[in-house]
């Protein structure tokens, strides 16, 4: 019975010998790829401005908040201001310019300063005591939040966020781009003067993304 | 007298086996550093976490900065104030020079010598401008400067207390190193 059981024993040698090799060819492996991989540096893409054919989401960063500038409102209440004030004083350029000034085109947030629409641009102001979104901690937005939603629901592929920073807002500005980035959104911005009204149009750049 | 003494090699391999496992995650940490930047480029970046602090990388998650951005080109960096701007260039004449607004009308300033620099080599070089808090009239007076002169630029806002550690940046490049080698 005992010289069966002997008998019927599996002789691991020659896989012994297999594994040997094997961890000698790991280790020269090692060696190699080692001496190469010493040689790599962590590559960290660095900030440099470029054009991209995506629609810019405008996001203004003001107060250490977040606002929603919504162009195209502001674009279509000027234009419709604009045409009933070149009806209502015909060709008098003097009353025109008065009634510009008088003209209170705005949002909920934002107000259009119709002074420089002939100029070519759209000179926008935000309206005093008006709050924005506070974004605290990026790791618990969700897409039910103000900002969440806007980067769930914005199509990455066609889109980006386009933020104006007040250059005393750095700090929400940072947290959001976190965030977007994190999701794979592209974004750019601009830095603004904290004073300073927010001007589309003529004498404008193209959102760079960076 | 015919057996020959039999040997137990089996918690031998064991050993082989658990050392052929370690060595296998090595192999596999080697070669991700390696896929990481396989042509081994080295450019300077100051910024390296997307997020306003350390502090904040570690309670919200670090995240990698500027996905979309450079990874060819070499930065030069300009710390920009409100009223003045110092210079961070591998040139170590041009490196660590302050220069005051109301220079920038003189001929031939440090800024301008800068600019010179990377526009002889605009296809390898470019300026990263780092915005300090009420600096964003200049910073866009310098953009203009600087694209007029057909030099890529990039922007990157720094808060008023953060440390601009270019000799640490351009150390962990690597850059420093092949300096050091050119020279010898």
């Amino acid at each position: 019975m005992g010289k069966r059981e002997r008998n019927n024993a599996v002789n691991l040698d020659s896989f012994l010998d297999i594994m040997t090799c094997i961890l000698g060819i790991l280790i020269l492996m090692i060696l190699l790829t080692g001496i190469d991989a010493s040689q790599i540096r962590v590559l960290v893409p660095t900030p440099m401005e470029h054009t991209s054919d995506k629609r810019p989401i405008f996001i203004e960063c003001r107060d250490n908040e977040l606002f929603s500038v919504p162009l195209e409102e502001l674009r279509k209440l000027a234009d419709t201001t604009l045409k009933q004030i070149a009806r209502s004083v015909s060709n008098d350029s003097a009353r025109m310019l008065i009634k510009l000034g008088e003209a209170k085109v705005q949002t909920e947030a934002y107000r259009v300063d119709l002074n420089f629409i002939l100029l070519g641009q759209l000179a926008v102001q935000s309206v005093p005591n008006v709050t924005g979104y506070r974004l605290v901690d990026i790791a618990n937005e969700t897409s039910d939040d103000w900002y969440g939603r806007i980067l769930t629901q914005m199509n990455k592929e066609k889109d980006m966020l386009s933020f104006i920073v007040r250059d005393d807002s750095f700090e929400v500005f940072k947290r959001a781009r976190a965030l977007a980035w994190s999701q794979k959104a592209e974004v750019s911005y601009e830095l603004i003067d904290a004073n300073e009204p927010i001007k589309f149009g003529l004498g404008g750049a193209i959102p760079l993304a960076q | 007298m015919g057996k020959g003494v039999q040997t137990d090699f089996s918690s031998f391999m064991s050993v082989i086996l658990m050392l052929i496992g370690v060595l296998m995650i090595m192999l596999v940490s080697n070669v991700l550093t390696i896929i990481s930047n396989p042509e081994n480029i080295k450019i300077t970046s100051i910024p390296v976490s997307a997020n306003l602090s350390e502090k904040q990388g570690e309670e919200e998650g670090k995240v990698s900065p500027f996905p979309f951005g450079n990874k060819n080109k070499e930065p030069s960096y300009i710390d920009v104030h409100r009223d003045r701007m110092i210079l961070y260039d591998p040139d170590p004449v041009l490196k660590d020079q302050v220069v005051a607004l109301r220079d920038l009308e003189q001929e031939g300033n440090s800024f301008e010598k800068l600019l010179t620099r990377v526009e002889t080599n605009k296809a390898n070089d470019y300026i990263i401008l780092l915005a300090r808090p009420r600096s964003a009239i200049v910073v866009r007076r310098l953009k203009k400067v600087i694209r007029d002169r057909g030099v890529d630029v990039g922007v990157e806002l720094f808060e008023a207390d953060r440390d601009v550690n270019y000799d640490k940046a351009i150390k962990a490049s690597g850059k420093a190193q092949d300096g050091e080698k050119r020279t010898e």
